[in-house]
């Protein structure tokens, strides 16, 4: 009856939450500090980490019964995604309306990473920012499918699709490079 | 270097492209102190001037601020009550109105009227999209709760297209953040939003389709109200007002 066959129920609904107290919350996260000062340092100045780092943690101290068990980097990132999309969206001092993807504002530039290799990064900045975040989870942040599938909120089968379509964007926009520096060495 | 990558000429070459960067230590202290916050992120948030509406031309096509003065529904539709609705669960059933499969129908939108911004939020979006209890929905929609990651966005339909230009206190306290409202319909359903906004409902009333960050459609009517300072006398004296740009779309 109903044609439900385009949603995505997301990980939600599969990854169950976990009971966390303060003790738990600490030793749950700590070892995360690192991983969530590097996301950071790819995408914001250095100057804002430590203050966006709080924020993150806040959020997820409020949050912490949503934090799927065993998955909580990703879920961290998810937060820091959305953190640094606003950030960001402060930072560009404009009236601004709902840029469609806005979690994809969190994704960095090839600038960012201080990507070396002018193709690469040439490369890497003409994909879109929704690309340039799933790659960036998987190359950088060395997130699974899964993993990725929680910070993003989207499921599995999409995580694998848009990461496939990523890559080869990024593998057309290489070879475009590769081509153009050939012809204009002739 | 990353060896996860090793099989994959174009990752690893991008995995080594990235100079190695210097992150900043941080110390345990940061998350002591996130305990022991006041948790204050969400109301400021909400305060500030900052969340504000500008569409502009096609990109209001895809996203912006829609209003509906009349029914655009087809009518090959299925009306479910809201006591049907409620037999599925809060997911299928928001994913069966943001798809037009099923309709709100005008008695149940009227037995929520007279209730405040909040109730009226409780009782529409807590029944049909959250799945997160009805005092923490009810806590978002005044802006008390909330919190600071995720935005959500309205859509208001109508038989034209207005775009937002500044901010305003009536929109801003729709201007809400929840990740626990986020469940995915999935992007295919994006582009079609303005002909599932006219679908959600025959009921007359201004319509409502919340954007979350994935993507995400959660259909709600306001539905008329002519007494002074309801909810849809506030919403319609704004999106009416000149603070909206008209943009000829459909």
């Amino acid at each position: 009856m109903y044609d439900l066959h385009f949603c995505d129920v997301g990980t939600r609904e599969i990854l169950r939450g976990v009971s966390m107290d303060q003790d738990k919350f600490v030793a749950t996260f700590r070892t995360h500090l690192q991983d969530v000062s590097k996301y950071l340092t790819r995408r914001v100045e250095i100057s804002n980490v430590e203050d966006l780092a709080s924020e993150i943690f806040e959020i997820a101290w409020r949050k912490r019964e949503s934090c799927p068990e065993g998955f909580e980097l990703a879920w961290l990132y998810k937060i820091a995604g959305f953190v640094v999309s606003n950030h960001r969206r402060k930072l560009s001092r404009r009236v601004v309306m709902l840029p469609l993807l806005d979690h994809d504002r969190s994704a960095p530039s090839a600038e960012d990473i201080a990507l070396d290799g002018s193709s690469v990064a040439i490369a890497f900045d003409l994909l879109s920012s929704k690309d340039r975040q799933i790659l960036s989870l998987f190359v950088f942040e060395q997130l699974s499918v899964k993993e990725i599938s929680v910070a993003l909120e989207i499921s599995e089968n999409s995580t694998s699709q848009r990461l496939k379509r990523a890559r080869e964007r990024l593998a057309r926009n290489l070879a475009l490079q590769v081509s153009d520096t050939h012809e204009g060495g002739h | 270097m990353n060896n996860k990558f090793e099989d994959d000429e174009v990752l690893a070459q991008l995995s080594k492209s990235a100079r190695k960067t210097k992150e900043l230590k941080l110390d345990e202290g940061i998350i002591q102190s996130a305990i022991s916050s006041k948790h204050n992120i969400g109301r400021r948030k909400f305060a500030a001037p900052a969340l504000m509406f500008n569409l502009a031309g096609a990109a209001a096509v895809i996203f912006g601020v829609f209003v509906v003065t009349g029914p655009l529904a087809s009518s090959n539709q299925e009306v479910l009550s809201s006591g049907a609705l409620d037999q599925l669960s809060k997911i299928e059933g928001s994913m069966a109105l943001a798809m037009g499969h099923v309709k709100i129908n005008e008695e149940d939108l009227l037995a929520r009227d007279g209730k405040s911004l909040a109730e009226f939020g409780q009782s529409a979006v807590g029944n049909y999209v959250s799945n997160g209890p009805p005092e923490y929905v009810d806590e978002i929609w005044t802006g008390k709760g909330g919190t600071s990651y995720g935005n959500l966005w309205v859509f208001v339909v109508t038989d034209a297209v207005y775009t937002a230009n500044f901010d305003h206190p009536v929109l801003d306290k729709m201007l809400f953040a929840d990740s626990s409202l986020t469940t995915s319909l999935g992007e295919a359903q994006v582009i079609r939003h303005p002909d599932q906004i006219a679908r959600s409902s025959d009921a007359d009333g201004i319509r409502l389709l919340i954007q979350g960050d994935s993507n995400i459609l959660y259909p709600l009517v306001v539905p008329v109200n002519q007494e002074q300072g309801s909810l849809y006398q506030e919403l319609r004296d704004y999106i009416l007002s000149t603070t909206f740009t008209k943009v000829p779309t459909f």
